[in-house]
């Protein structure tokens, strides 16, 4: 067969294709393959939302939710205010300071001084100062929870040394006398929702230990956005 | 106007049929004639001269399918006057388009193995009916209405690289079919 005669009577076949193949091949417009396209994607969003619900994701309460680094370290040096500070402390809570009652407790200490933990609260560059008091952190210190300000047994976070109107490192101080590995967690909540595990945007873990006579502060996780 | 009313304006031999005809089908019937000639003068008359061969068919024929009816005409006046102005010339899109299906389709030994177009109908038409609903589509675009990769592309939502790789495995899955049932041409 001639390749003309070859082409002609290829050409007559297709041209007998089925009527409905013809229609459905000139109905078909691409919202077709649209509508699937928004299905396959409605798909993902679904597998998404199914997967981050079986994983127990939590996401910050607001999209524009400021970013918090929160960042510890301990510092050697000798503070007279913080002395003083606990001193007084000391007194209220345990009596009046004994010459007997002091040293013992100063003993558990490396140094003989009181440690300064900075527990430092860096807010993100997209943060809104004036709005950073909707926040507040929640300390918890080997698994009770301290709130800012309250003070426990061997721990007392400084509520003053917050300043929430200037721009820069927002830190607190966890005073303690540890004597023993400690955990320290900070939590980062939204305000009015106390402890409340949806509304936790950010926590921290640090173990607190000695080393040589001093203070080291290990990170233990930075499970930013998760469930305490 | 749906189709079975412009038919039965055809058999009432009124003449607002082509006009109806041409409202509904003449920018298909243009954009498939195009797709074949490339002078715009020839496509226009190559649907008129459907329209006018639809006359004379429509009686005594009763169309199952007005659409696929026209276009089977305009497609063959238009490949016809392709045929005609190439004379010698292998560059219209039709020839072009066909000699790549062809490719898929083995060389008998004798004149008398060769199938004859009827049944290559019947044997595209079982193929088509093993495909998906895209790859069928592909594949009439292509060959039937001579689309290219970048229309059809648009069409179903591919780039048109995607359809010039699906068009190959088409063709290659037909030409294995082919082979398998000793088909010839």
């Amino acid at each position: 067969m001639t390749e003309s005669i070859r082409t002609q009577t290829i050409r007559e076949g297709v041209a007998g294709i089925r009527d409905a193949y013809i229609e459905e091949a000139e109905t078909t417009r691409y919202v077709a393959t649209f509508l699937s396209r928004i299905a396959v994607l409605a798909a993902a969003v679904s597998l998404f939302i199914m997967i981050s619900v079986l994983w127990n994701v939590n996401f910050p309460a607001n999209s524009g939710d400021p970013v918090f680094i929160i960042t510890a370290q301990a510092s050697g040096e000798y503070d007279p205010y913080l002395q003083e500070i606990i001193g007084s402390w000391l007194s209220s809570t345990i009596g009046p300071i004994g010459e007997s009652e002091i040293p013992y407790y100063l003993k558990c200490m490396p140094q003989d001084l009181p440690k300064t933990f900075h527990i430092r609260i860096l807010a993100g560059p997209q943060t809104d100062f004036e709005n950073l008091d909707i926040y507040y952190p929640v300390v918890a210190y080997n698994g009770k929870r301290v709130k800012l300000g309250d003070s426990d047994s061997n721990i007392e976070i400084y509520r003053s040394l917050f300043d929430p109107t200037q721009e820069g490192d927002y830190f607190f101080i966890l005073d303690g006398w540890f004597t023993k590995p400690t955990q320290v967690d900070v939590l980062l909540y939204q305000r009015g929702a106390l402890l409340s595990p949806d509304k936790l945007i950010q926590r921290k873990t640090f173990l607190i230990s000695f080393s040589d006579g001093d203070y080291v502060i290990e990170p233990q996780n930075d499970n930013l956005f998760s469930n305490p | 106007m749906d189709d079975s009313a412009i038919v039965k304006l055809f058999w009432d031999r009124s003449e607002t049929a082509i006009t109806e005809l041409s409202k509904k089908y003449g920018d298909y019937c243009l954009r498939l004639s195009s797709n074949i000639l490339p002078d715009p003068q020839d496509a226009e008359e190559c649907v008129n001269d459907a329209y006018h061969a639809l006359w004379n068919a429509i009686p005594p024929e009763r169309p199952h399918s007005l659409l696929a009816y026209l276009s089977r005409v305009v497609r063959n006046l238009s490949c016809d006057r392709a045929d005609y102005r190439a004379a010698g010339k292998r560059d219209d899109r039709s020839r072009v388009y066909i000699q790549e299906l062809e490719s898929c389709f083995p060389a008998p030994d004798t004149l008398e193995d060769a199938f004859e177009a009827r049944q290559i109908t019947q044997v595209i038409n079982a193929f088509l009916d093993s495909l998906d609903r895209t790859n069928r589509i592909i594949f009439v675009r292509r060959y039937y209405y001579f689309d290219t990769c970048k229309q059809i592309g648009k069409r179903v939502g591919l780039s048109e690289s995607a359809v010039t790789t699906r068009l190959q495995r088409l063709r290659n899955r037909l030409r294995r079919e082919l082979e398998k049932e000793e088909i010839f041409v």
